[in-house]
Order: C-alpha cells, then structure tokens, then sequence
C-alpha cells in the first residue's frame, strides 16, 4: 500500500513537471497519434456494438426477436433494404445514442444474471420490455422509423385502400407509427388475459345477493345452463349482458326463462336476442338445442334478406346462483367505457349507432388483431354496440 | 547536467514509463468511463424528466 502511494507521488512529480528527456516534439507526436488510434478504436468499437451480429449473439438464444423478424416485410422485401436491429432500436442522435449505450449496461447485467436466459422467463418479461421500447417510440414519434419512412414522401394513392385512410390521417396528425403498427417486427407478447376480467369482478361483489322470483336479471359473464337442479354436465353458456327471468329457486341453483330467437334451419344451437339480428344470446350443444322438452316454440317469420325462416324459442334452463345485475344500465356503463379506452387508441371510436347490430359484427371482428380484451369484455362491447346501432337507437341515421 | 549521470538514467526511464502509461491506458479509460458517464447522465435525465420527443 504504502509502495503504491509512493509510486503515485513520484509519478505525480513527473507528471506536473515540464520533462526533461523526451521532447515536446516527440510528447505531442505521441500524444497526437494516440488520439487517432483511439478515436479509431472507440469508433470501430461502437460500430462493432451497433451491428446486428452482436445483438444477436445474446438476443438469439431467446431464439425469438431474432427468428421472428425472419419472416417480415423488415428481413426481405423487393426493395432489397434491410432494417437491423439498431436501425430500430438504437437512437441515431450522438447523446441518445450514448444514453442507449450506458441504458445497455442494463442488458449486459440482465445476460451475467441470465434474466431472459430461457423462452420461458423471455416470455413472462416480455411485455415489459416491449412496453419499455413502446414507451421510447410514444416520446419520439417513432423517429427511428422515420428515418427510414417519411410522411412526405409516400404516396398515398398507390397504398391499399385499407392502408389509405388510416394512412392520411395518420400523416395529417403527424401520429407516432407505433400507434397502430405494434408488432410490426415481432410477435407481440402474450397479454393476461386469463386474469379476472372488470364483469368477473362485477359479478363477485353481487355474489350472496337474494334472487326474487319473477324478476328479471342480466348475467356478467359467461354462464353455464344446466338441464336441472343437479345436472353437473352443462348444456351451453349464456353470453354476458343476456336476461332471463327467475322462476324458481332450488339449492344453489336457479331455474329461469331464456326469451330468444333461433334459425329454424339446422341444429339452431345458437339463440339471438331478436329475430334476424345477429346478438348472440348463448350457444347451445347439439342435444339441447333438440330436446323439445327444454323450449316451447313461438311465432315464426322469413328474412327477407336471407331467406331463412327464423322461430321465437322460449327456453327453461337452469343457472348456478352467482353474481346477477338487475340493472342492465351498469352493464352498459361499463361496456361503453371499455369502448370508449380500447377503441379510440388508433381513431376516433365511431358511433355506436353509425351501423346496425349486424354490420358491427364483422366490424368488430376486424378489430379484434388490434385489441387484447378477455372473451367477456369482448362479448359484451360487442353487445353494446350493437344493442345501441341504428337497428334500436332512436336517434340514429 | 553533467554532474546528475547517475540518476537521469532513472528519471528518463520514469518519464518515459509514464508517458507510455498515460497516453495507452490512463487517457484512453479516462475518456470511454467520461463518454459512458455522460450516456448515463443522459439516461438518468430520461428517466428524471421523461424520454427526449421529438
Ligand atoms: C450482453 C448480451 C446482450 C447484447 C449484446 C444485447 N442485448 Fe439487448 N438485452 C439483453 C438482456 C439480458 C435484456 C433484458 C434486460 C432486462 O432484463 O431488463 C435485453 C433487452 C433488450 C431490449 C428490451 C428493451 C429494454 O431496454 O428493456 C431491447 C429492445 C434490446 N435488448 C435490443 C438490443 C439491441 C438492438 C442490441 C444490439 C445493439 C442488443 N440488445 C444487444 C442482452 C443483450
Ligand atoms: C432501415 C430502414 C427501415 C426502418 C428503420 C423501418 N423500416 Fe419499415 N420498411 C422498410 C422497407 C425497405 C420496407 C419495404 C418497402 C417495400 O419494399 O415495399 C418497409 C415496410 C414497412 C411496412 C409495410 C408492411 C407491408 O406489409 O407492406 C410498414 C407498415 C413498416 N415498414 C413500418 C415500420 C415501422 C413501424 C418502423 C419502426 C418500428 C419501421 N418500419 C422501420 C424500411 C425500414
Ligand atoms: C392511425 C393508425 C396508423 C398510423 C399512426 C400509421 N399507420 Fe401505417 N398503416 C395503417 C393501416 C391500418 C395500414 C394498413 C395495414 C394493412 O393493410 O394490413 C397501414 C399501412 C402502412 C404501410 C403499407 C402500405 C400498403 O399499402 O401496404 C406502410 C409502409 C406504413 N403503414 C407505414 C407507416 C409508418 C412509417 C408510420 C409512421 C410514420 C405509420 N404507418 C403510421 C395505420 C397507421
Ligand atoms: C422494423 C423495426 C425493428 C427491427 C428491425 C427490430 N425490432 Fe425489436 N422491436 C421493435 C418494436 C416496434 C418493438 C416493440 C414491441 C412490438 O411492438 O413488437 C420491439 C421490441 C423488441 C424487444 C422487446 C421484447 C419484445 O419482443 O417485444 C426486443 C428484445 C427486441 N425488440 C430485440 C430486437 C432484435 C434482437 C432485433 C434484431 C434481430 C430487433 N429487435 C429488430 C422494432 C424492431
Ligand atoms: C391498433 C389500432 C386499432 C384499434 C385498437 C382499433 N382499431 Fe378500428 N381500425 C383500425 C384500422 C387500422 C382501421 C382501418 C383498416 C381496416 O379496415 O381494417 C380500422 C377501422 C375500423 C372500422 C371501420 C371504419 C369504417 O368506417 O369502415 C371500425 C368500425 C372500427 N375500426 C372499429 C373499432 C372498434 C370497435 C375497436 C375496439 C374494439 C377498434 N376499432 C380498435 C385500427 C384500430
């Protein structure tokens, strides 16, 4: 230690002295091509950080970013342009791109840690990363996409006509392209969705409540029916937001009246709201929607659009006593909020009543790539909106 | 000058042991930890006052 001290005092003395033996000339020459070699170094040094071949040689073995990019339009397209990892992800401003340098030491100890060694701990953290670079891209506007990609530049009329609308208005906002094209090079991580959903929870804080016979109750969830009291095999799932009417009660289960319309053609497992309207109501298995003690039959009309003769089905089927709403209007509430966040991400959510209830079926179908909601919520913004389109809202065109 | 022989053999050995030392190693360190701090101070400031827009 004491050497070590001495060592540093001694060489500070010649350091803060003016040398004796070496020249200026020969000090600064010296010091000169130093300077070059390392400014040589350190940038070949970084080059080598910033190519592909290095991510990989860590991001491979997770054996996903790396092989999932392989089969997009960014790995081969006929244009012959690549886009690498960093051209993606590492910034192209000197001191952002210094920040993701020093921000990589945070990959470096995630590797000597092993934090995403396997697929499976990849997966559990995916969604946390992907949100980390989301979150880059947000406060950016996408920047490194558009060094590559201009607004100004594309041509809108050549683009699909899907591509087109959204495309304009998009250039018109100066919108951020991570807005709607997440998972444009690389699966997007599982969302939970096995998590108990906003109705579930609806549902339990009802659980316990009395049921009043001859009352009407709307369900939360999906709800299995029963053939009887006992029954433990069930027969099919009520949708959320259906009503039914209770008209007995037995143990923990209840026996309800199910007010519907089928198609009289086939097996009619499916029952609807209304007739010629395609609002699932619940879905039946095969024996049950056959077995006529289960329903009486009402009126019967033809679409005219389909041609198909469609049957009013009154259906007495059993539920177990869970949670039930009596207040269709909360349901609602919720459904519409739901709309309201999920929907308006990429534009203006429109009108519940700009289609009718048989046109938002496909219109939400194509949506559903673009959102990550649990089967309830999804059954029942769907219903929502359809239980407000043109075909039942008065102030609709 | 003359009269020092016996210990300028040592002296210009450490200068020049020392030159050696700074410009290979000290310098060259000195300025990648700066570069990196500085890339730190940065990220810190994202975190702090949020991610640069654009
Ligand atoms: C030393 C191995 C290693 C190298 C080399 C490496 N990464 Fe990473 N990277 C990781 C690990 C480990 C994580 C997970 C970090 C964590 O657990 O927070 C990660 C996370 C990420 C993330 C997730 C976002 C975040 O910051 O949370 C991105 C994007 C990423 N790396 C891109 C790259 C790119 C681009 C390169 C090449 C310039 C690269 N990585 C090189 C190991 C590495
Ligand atoms: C290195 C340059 C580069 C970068 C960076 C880049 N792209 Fe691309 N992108 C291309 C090229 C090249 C094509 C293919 C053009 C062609 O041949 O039609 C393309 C195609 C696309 C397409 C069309 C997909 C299709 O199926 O037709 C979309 C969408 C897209 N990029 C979005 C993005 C987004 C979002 C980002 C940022 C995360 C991004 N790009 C970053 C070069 C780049
Ligand atoms: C408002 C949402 C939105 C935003 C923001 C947006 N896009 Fe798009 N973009 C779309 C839709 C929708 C398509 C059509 C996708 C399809 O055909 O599957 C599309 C298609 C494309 C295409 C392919 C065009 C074609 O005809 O095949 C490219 C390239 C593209 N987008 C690039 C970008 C880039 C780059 C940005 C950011 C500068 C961006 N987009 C921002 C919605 C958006
Ligand atoms: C065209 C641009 C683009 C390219 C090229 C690209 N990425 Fe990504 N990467 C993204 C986007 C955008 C996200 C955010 C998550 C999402 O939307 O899929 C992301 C997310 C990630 C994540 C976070 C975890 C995850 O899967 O969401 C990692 C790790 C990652 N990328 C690594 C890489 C590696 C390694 C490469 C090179 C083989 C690469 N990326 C190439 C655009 C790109
Ligand atoms: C990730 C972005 C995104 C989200 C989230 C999203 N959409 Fe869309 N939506 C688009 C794009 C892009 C188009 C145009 C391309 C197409 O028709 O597929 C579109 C088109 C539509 C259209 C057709 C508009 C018309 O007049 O033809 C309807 C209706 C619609 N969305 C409803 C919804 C509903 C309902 C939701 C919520 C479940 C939703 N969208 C969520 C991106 C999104």
């Amino acid at each position: 230690m004491k050497k070590l001290f001495s060592m540093i005092a001694r060489s500070w003395g010649v350091f803060s002295k003016p040398s004796k033996h070496i020249s200026l000339g020969v000090i600064t020459c010296g010091a000169f091509l130093a300077g070059i070699i390392f400014w040589g170094g350190f940038n070949t040094a970084l080059e080598a950080t910033n190519t592909e071949a290095f991510c990989i040689s860590c991001h491979s073995m997770e054996e996903n970013n790396y092989k999932e990019i392989q089969s997009t339009i960014h790995w081969s397209n006929r244009s012959g342009v690549r886009a690498t990892c960093p051209d993606c992800h590492v910034p192209h401003k000197w001191s952002d791109k210094m920040a993701a340098k020093a921000r990589a030491s945070k990959d470096v100890f995630g590797w000597l840690l092993g934090t995403v060694d396997t697929k499976e701990k990849f997966e559990a953290k995916r969604l946390h990363l992907a949100q980390n670079e989301w979150a880059r891209f947000k406060a950016n506007g996408s920047l490194e996409c558009r060094n590559c990609h201009d607004y100004k530049s594309m041509d809108f009329t050549k683009m699909s006509e899907k591509a087109q609308v959204q495309m304009r208005g998009a250039a018109e906002r100066d919108q951020s392209c991570l807005d709607c094209h997440k998972g444009i090079a690389h699966h997007l991580p599982e969302m939970d969705t096995t998590a108990i959903s906003e109705l579930g929870k609806m549902a339990k804080n009802l659980e316990g409540h009395s049921f009043e016979v001859g009352k009407e109750y709307y369900s939360l969830v999906q709800t299995p029916l029963y053939k009887d009291e006992k029954e433990t095999e069930y027969l099919g799932v009520l949708t959320p937001a259906t009503k039914f009417k209770v008209i007995a009660e037995s143990g923990n289960r209840l026996e309800v009246e199910l007010v519907t319309w089928h198609k009289a053609k086939g097996y009619g497992r499916v029952l609807y709201f209304d007739f010629a309207k395609n609002i699932v109501q619940a879905t039946l298995s095969k024996e049950a929607s056959q077995d006529e003690s289960l329903f009486v039959r009402g009126d019967k009309r033809e679409d005219d659009l389909t041609g198909l003769p469609w049957e009013q089905v009154t259906f007495t089927l059993w539920v177990d006593k869970k949670g039930y709403e009596e207040n269709l209007q909360n349901i609602w509430d919720y459904a519409k909020g739901a709309y309201q966040t999920t929907c308006s991400v990429c534009h203006t959510q429109p009108a519940e009543g700009h289609f009718d209830a048989n046109t938002w079926v496909g219109m939400f179908a194509g949506m559903q790539g673009f959102v990550n909601l649990d089967g309830d919520t999804h059954d029942v913004i769907l219903k929502y909106l359809q239980n407000h389109s043109s075909d039942y809202s008065k102030d609709a065109h | 000058m003359n009269q020092q022989t016996s210990s300028t053999g040592t002296e210009k050995k450490g200068e020049w042991k020392l030159f050696i030392f700074l410009t290979v190693f000290l310098f060259p360190i000195l300025a990648t930890v700066s570069v990196f701090g500085y890339g730190f101070v940065i990220w810190m400031s994202h975190i702090l006052f949020g991610l640069p827009t654009h």
